[in-house]
């Protein structure tokens, strides 16, 4: 019996985990400086310390579960919200 | 006989007089026609000269106000710089930074003004950093710091965005001790060129150097040419097997960060191509240089062995990375504001030359 209860809550926590990945949605957009995209530039999410980088058009690409949460560049932070429906985020410098 | 005779007097006679009426004719026409050619000739002629003789007094007298104007604001500059060195008041270090801006936007393709800006900063640092110096007085400096590297700035905004119309140019952000690969190659080159796989296409920059520590297919120089390193030994190739066609890379990494300027270590590499394909990187070129947000790319800029230029510019500074504009233009770059002149005139010829 308590070995049937410790597999239920496991499966249990194995498939709300999974639905929270499969549910991550993507926060994307370009990044400008002075009014110019810029390459190279490192974005960091606070809350989980995930970081990438923009690409040499200044376009970069998060995938996060649906929430709020803080973007750190330079020193800056950026209050972003995500929903599960497409999350275009241009941000300016 | 004597019937045959007449016919051939009267044959000849007809002839004659149709010839008459013709050199009449002909004559007539001449004189009417002749000088309505040369006079049209000679007006293409005087207004052609007159366009010449116009343009060029309108370019002397655009040089001759230039010229007034150039001595009229280094003179000013050199005057506030006189009372500065007594006085050294907020107010004359004004004066001085509106003169930079002035001489730099009126003769920034002929002036270098990165000393001049500096001299000033260096002022105002040693201000601001004066021990005696009150919160005000630090403020105020701060302040007028600021306002030199705006000026500056905005001028090396106007220089970049010029060079960028007429080349190609990428804005990144490079981090201390990380290296970051920039590719200097024009637009078509980015759409058509492949790497040694044949098939990825370059993008403007990378993450890390432009090439990895000696690998196969890597070019290496010899007294014959270049030398593709192979695992069965050396293969001497001539140049012009392996095509050159001036391609450059840049490796660039920040090793010291300052308020207004970054130190870069450099590494200019040939890209060596066959086809559109890579075949590797030469390096041609190590060095470590200072960049400052003082630098005007019209006059601080390198050569690369394909004859083009290239520039790097500082647009900002944080406490560990900075962000560069780097920008690739043709050599023989003539300003603008030339430019117009001469393509008026070359069209104005053309047409003239297409009227006759």
């Amino acid at each position: 019996m308590q070995r049937r209860i410790i597999l239920a809550t496991f499966l249990l926590m194995t498939f709300v985990f999974l639905v929270r990945v499969a549910t991550a949605a993507e926060l994307s957009g370009i990044v400008y400086s002075q009014g110019t995209p810029i390459a190279n530039l490192s974005i960091t999410v606070r809350e989980n310390q995930m970081t990438t980088k923009t690409g040499p058009r200044g376009e970069y690409s998060i995938q996060l579960p649906p929430g709020n949460y803080t973007l750190i560049i330079r020193g800056r932070e950026i209050a972003v919200t995500i929903s599960l429906t497409g999350n275009r985020f241009d941000i300016r410098l | 006989m004597a019937e045959d005779e007449g016919k051939r007097i009267d044959k000849w006679q007809k002839w004659e007089s149709f010839a008459k009426i013709l050199a009449g004719f002909s004559a007539a026409a001449s004189a009417i026609l002749i000088p309505i050619l040369i006079n049209t000739y000679t007006e293409e002629n005087r207004k052609a000269e007159m366009y010449v003789k116009t343009m060029t007094e309108r370019e002397k007298s655009d040089t001759d106000i230039r010229q007034a104007m150039f001595h009229g604001l280094l003179n000013g500059y050199l005057g506030a710089l006189k009372d500065d060195l007594t006085k050294e008041e907020e107010e004359s270090f004004r004066r001085r930074i509106m003169f930079l801006e002035l001489l730099t936007l009126n003769f920034q393709e002929y002036f270098n003004a990165k000393p001049l800006f500096e001299e000033v900063y260096a002022g105002l640092e040693r201000k601001r950093t004066d021990p005696k110096a009150s919160e005000d007085d630090t403020k105020k400096w701060e302040n007028l710091e600021k306002e030199i590297i705006r000026v500056s700035r905005n001028i090396v905004s106007r220089q970049a965005t010029m060079l960028n119309s007429i080349g190609t140019g990428v804005v990144f952000s490079v981090e201390r001790d990380h290296p970051i690969c920039v590719r200097l190659y024009n637009r078509e080159d980015f759409a058509n060129l492949r790497k040694k796989d044949g098939v990825t296409r370059f993008k403007s920059y990378q993450s890390g150097n432009c090439i990895d520590p000696l690998s196969v297919g890597q070019m290496e120089e010899t007294k014959n040419g270049f030398a593709k390193t192979e695992n069965l030994g050396l293969k001497v190739k001539t140049k012009n097997e392996a095509e050159d066609n001036g391609r450059q890379s840049v490796d660039i990494m920040l090793v010291k960060i300052e308020k207004s300027r970054v130190t870069v270590q450099l590494g200019i590499y040939d890209d060596m191509f066959e086809g559109k394909v890579l075949q590797g990187s030469m390096l041609k070129r190590s060095l470590e240089i200072e960049i400052s947000v003082f630098d005007l790319p019209y006059m601080d800029n390198t050569k690369l062995s394909d004859g083009s230029r290239f520039s790097l510019v500082l647009r900002q500074v944080d406490d560990d990375s900075a962000e560069i504009e780097a920008i690739r233009f043709k050599n023989d770059f003539l300003s603008l504001r030339d430019r117009p002149v001469f393509e008026e005139m070359l069209q104005k010829l053309e047409i003239g030359g297409k009227r006759k």
